[in-house]
């Protein structure tokens, strides 16, 4: 009926101040002239369009009338709409900036965290941008906390020479506690090893702000071992300060011990160092020998990670819970190695002075020794692995000096079976922390990711066929489209298939396996259904819009900005071929970074290109919500993949940025969303609208749910002990007893520290 | 017959709202329902109605709402159904009994009454 279109232009332009007025009065008079021209028509008229039009009247003077009828509408409308526009749209976005603030953040310190960045403990690695936000975070976490929380949380949150500042606060946080608490022994402990942990030297080995001085860290352990004089941590700290005090290492001179008997070619390696203040040293070596002899040896680390843990709540807040956790595994300081010892003795049996490196190794089996029987904590007993190796290893040395061969193959056997046992507590550790890692953020992030993908396949397919049923009023034209769904849903498919049968007829060979191993395994099916999802989205759009022409909905059957699009989808495949080609054959090289935040930008802006493509204004808000969730996630989960790699500043910086996109797109997107739904809803119900709304339906169930998900579901998980928290923390933590840390106690505490010694 | 306009336009408002006394009905609908009423009498300037639907709209006489109709094919169409309002209504009644009286009075002065 386009002959009428002239008429209604005229009768309704002057309503063009209002659009949506417009098209309703123009639907109204265009339906009264089809009933009209229809009547003419059935009467035989030989033109009833032209009849219809010229009962219908002037349309300028129609114009006119309808004008001064609607007039009053018209200027409320116009007033409301730049009130919107002046106040309410302002105000509207600062709260939804305000509202997505904190999930921005969190999103930020995610994505930093997961790619294996602390945040305020390697600053300089991490980028202006992450460090930034996660530092502002860490101020705001630690402003909430309690007193007592944040005076713990100040004193343990110990920071490096980048951050001289917050080391000099937690050093005097700490000397203020233990004056105060001067029998308090983990106070003591913590302040020891602090101040120790403190003395930062620079390449000519001098000490740097806000280093203390030797003379002050000298007396307060001296006043720490005459307090707990049982406890060999304090005479072993003071050897270290004066082992390092009293020692040139040689810049390049690498020593090298060498001997090829009886199995195998055996070497040890030293750097070479030379004594620079004798009496020091000797002091060291005294020190050394009185920790050996110790009954106890006591760090207190579980017990400030137990006290800090019970003061530093727990939080919803997922960026706030990861730097808890952050500030738990603080305590996780490292530990006197008497490195310097155990070289000096190496040098000592390979110039003859038999007598000092064997009681400098008798010393250090000693400690070993010491220490595991002080704790079954595996971390401690881990630790103890040094030492009862740097002794077996001096041991070796003396014995092949002294021509004692079987000993030394003996030694040098229990050092490499020593060496293994840690080993495998460090495998059980990490199989350990990996699990329960994958359980907890993977598989959520995975889990929730694939359940999202699994929706939209559903919403996809169903959606528009839901909706050209409600517009057509007729069910083949419906069935026909689902048909068409399922076909796409099935080339979508096509790749998880191909995997499932290669994995049935007989999993990875040897040269597939790290195709498809089970650490990337999410990342690469991610990709799969990346791929996916966007040829069922083209399928079904293509469909919609050869039924939109067959129903004569007009609105659904345009076709433009194809041409972007699909060469959009193009460039996101080539992109994740690429990935695929860059995991596979340059794994170890730090560029392939790059390719994976190429193409989840890509992915992006691919949702960014939605609305163009999907024909109802509500759904594809959501629609674009649902794909901008699935990112995120795919994000965190990539995040996840990586930690274990060396290469995480390359992600820092597009990650963080792509993080606050995606976050203020979603929030754009939910404000469009209601404005779409809005705007449908004063429209008089055409077909269109009725497609769009029917359409909309299932994209909001399915966001519905995701939301139940997300903001239910996995805080309350968090929220649990053995949550999130845990897993993060135990993945840099060796806890508690078990098989591997009870094999690495038995290798280490199996002969006496002076057995070597005796046989020789 | 065809009144003049201002006669017709007069009358417009009382017999719109005396159309949707009963039902709710669609712009073309009073059109024709008129039509036959008053044998083709009456045969309003159609685009004239939609202007007075709209003002007793903005007034709160009426309301509308886009509801399914069946077409002389037998399929459906979106079509605008107005109905009245509580406050229309007692327009309606008010208007009916003005015109009433209007009516009475213009009869009687022009048919001659009591001096």
């Amino acid at each position: 009926m386009n002959l009428f279109d002239p008429l209604l232009d005229r009768a309704t332009r002057r309503l063009a101040g209002d659009a949506e007025l417009q098209l309703e009065v123009r639907n109204e008079l265009h339906g009264h002239l089809v009933d009209a021209a229809a009547e003419r028509t059935a009467a035989g008229d030989a033109d009833p369009a032209a009849a219809a039009i010229t009962a219908l009247g002037d349309p300028d003077k129609l114009a006119d009338q309808l004008y001064i009828a609607n007039r009053h509408r018209l200027r409320v409308r116009q007033a409301v709409r730049w009130t919107i526009g002046a106040g309410i749209v302002p105000a509207m976005a600062v709260a939804a900036v305000a509202i997505a603030w904190g999930p921005i953040l969190s999103l930020a310190v995610v994505i930093s965290m997961a790619s294996g960045w602390i945040p305020h403990f390697e600053r300089n690695r991490a980028g202006p941008i992450a460090s930034t936000i996660s530092h502002w975070m860490l101020q705001r976490f630690e402003a909430r906390l309690s007193p007592r929380a944040r005076h713990l949380a100040t004193m343990t949150a110990f920071g490096d020479y980048d951050w001289p500042q917050r080391t000099a606060a937690a050093l005097n946080a700490l000397a203020a506690w233990t004056k105060a608490d001067p029998h308090n022994p983990i106070a003591r402990a913590t302040y020891a090893q602090h101040l120790v942990g403190a003395m930062w030297r620079n390449h000519d080995g001098k000490l740097m702000p806000p280093s203390p001085s030797i003379k002050q860290v000298l007396g307060v352990l001296k006043g720490d071992e005459q307090a707990q004089p049982a406890n060999g941590l304090y005479p072993l700290l003071q050897s270290e300060v004066l082992f390092d005090e009293s020692v040139d290492w040689g810049a390049s001179n690498i020593w090298k011990h060498q001997t090829a008997i009886e199995r195998r070619l055996q070497s040890f390696y030293f750097g070479k160092i030379d004594v620079s203040d004798p009496t020091r040293f000797h002091t060291a070596l005294a020190a050394l020998h009185r920790a050996a002899h110790c009954p106890i040896y006591l760090t207190y680390q579980p017990a400030l990670a137990d006290a800090l843990a019970q003061a530093i709540p727990l939080t919803g807040n997922f960026g706030n819970l990861l730097i808890r956790d952050d500030l738990l595994q603080e305590v996780e300081w490292s530990q006197p190695l008497a490195s310097t010892a155990a070289t000096w003795a190496g040098q000592q049996a390979e110039t003859g002075d038999i007598a000092a490196a064997k009681s400098v190794a008798s010393d250090l089996r000693a400690l070993a020794q010491l220490i595991v029987s002080s704790s079954n904590d595996g971390r401690a007993v881990q630790r103890a692995t040094q030492f009862a190796t740097d002794g077996d290893n001096i041991q070796a040395i003396i014995a092949h000096r002294e021509g004692n061969l079987g000993e030394f193959n003996r030694l040098a056997d229990r050092a490499e079976a020593t060496y293994g046992a840690a080993g495998a507590v460090m495998r059980a550790s990490h199989l350990n922390a990996n699990a329960r890692l994958k359980r907890s953020m993977v598989t959520q992030a995975a889990a929730g990711g694939w359940l999202i993908l699994l929706m939209v396949v559903v919403v996809l397919s169903i959606a528009p066929a839901l909706g050209v049923r409600v517009a057509s009023g007729r069910w083949p034209a419906a069935l026909n489209l689902g048909w068409h769904g399922v076909a796409c849903g099935a080339v979508a498919a096509i790749p998880a298939i191909i995997y499932g049968l290669w994995k049935w007829a007989g999993g990875p060979s040897p040269h597939t396996k790290w195709w498809f191993n089970d650490t990337r395994l999410d990342l690469e099916l991610a990709f799969v259904a990346a791929v996916g999802m966007a040829l069922l989205r083209w399928g079904t759009i293509r469909a919609v819009r050869r039924r939109a022409v067959a129903l004569n909905l007009l609105e659904l059957s345009s076709t433009r900005f194809g041409l972007p699009r699909m060469l959009i989808g193009i460039v996101l495949v080539a992109a994740s071929v690429a990935v695929w080609i860059g995991f596979g054959f340059n794994w170890w090289f730090s560029y392939d970074a790059y390719w994976i935040s190429f193409a989840l930008t890509l992915y992006a802006i691919d949702t960014a290109m939605l609305p163009i493509a999907s024909p109802a204004p509500p759904a594809r808000s959501l629609l674009m919500i649902m794909r901008i969730i699935v990112g995120l996630l795919l994000t965190i989960g990539f995040g996840d993949h990586t930690v274990d790699w060396w290469w995480y500043p390359y992600w820092i910086y597009p990650g963080t940025i792509l993080a606050i996109i995606m976050g203020v797109v979603l929030v754009a997107c939910l404000v469009n969303f209601i404005r779409d739904v809005l705007r449908q809803r004063r429209q008089p119900p055409t077909p269109q609208r009725r497609f769009s709304m029917a359409w909309t339906a299932l994209p909001a169930m399915a966001t519905a749910a995701m939301a139940v998900v997300l903001c239910i579901a996995l805080p309350a998980h968090l929220s649990q002990r053995h949550s999130l928290s845990s897993a993060i923390k135990s993945a840099s933590s060796i806890t508690g007893p078990n098989s591997a840390v009870a094999a690495l106690q038995h290798q280490i505490m199996a002969e006496p520290p002076n057995n070597a010694a005796h046989k020789i | 017959m065809n009144f003049r306009t201002e006669l017709m336009k007069g009358s417009i408002i009382p017999v719109v709202l005396a159309l949707l006394r009963d039902r709710p009905m669609y712009g073309y609908e009073m059109v024709r329902l008129v039509d036959a009423r008053t044998n083709g009498q009456m045969q309003w300037r159609e685009g004239t109605l939609y202007p007075t639907l709209h003002t007793l709209e903005q007034a709160g006489l009426i309301s509308a709402q886009w509801k399914d109709a069946p077409t002389a094919t037998g399929g459906t169409r979106q079509r605008k159904y107005y109905k009245l309002t509580r406050s229309g209504r007692a327009e309606m009644v008010r208007r009916t009994a003005e015109w009433a009286d209007f009516s009475n009075a213009v009869n009687a002065a022009i048919e001659g009454g009591p001096a």
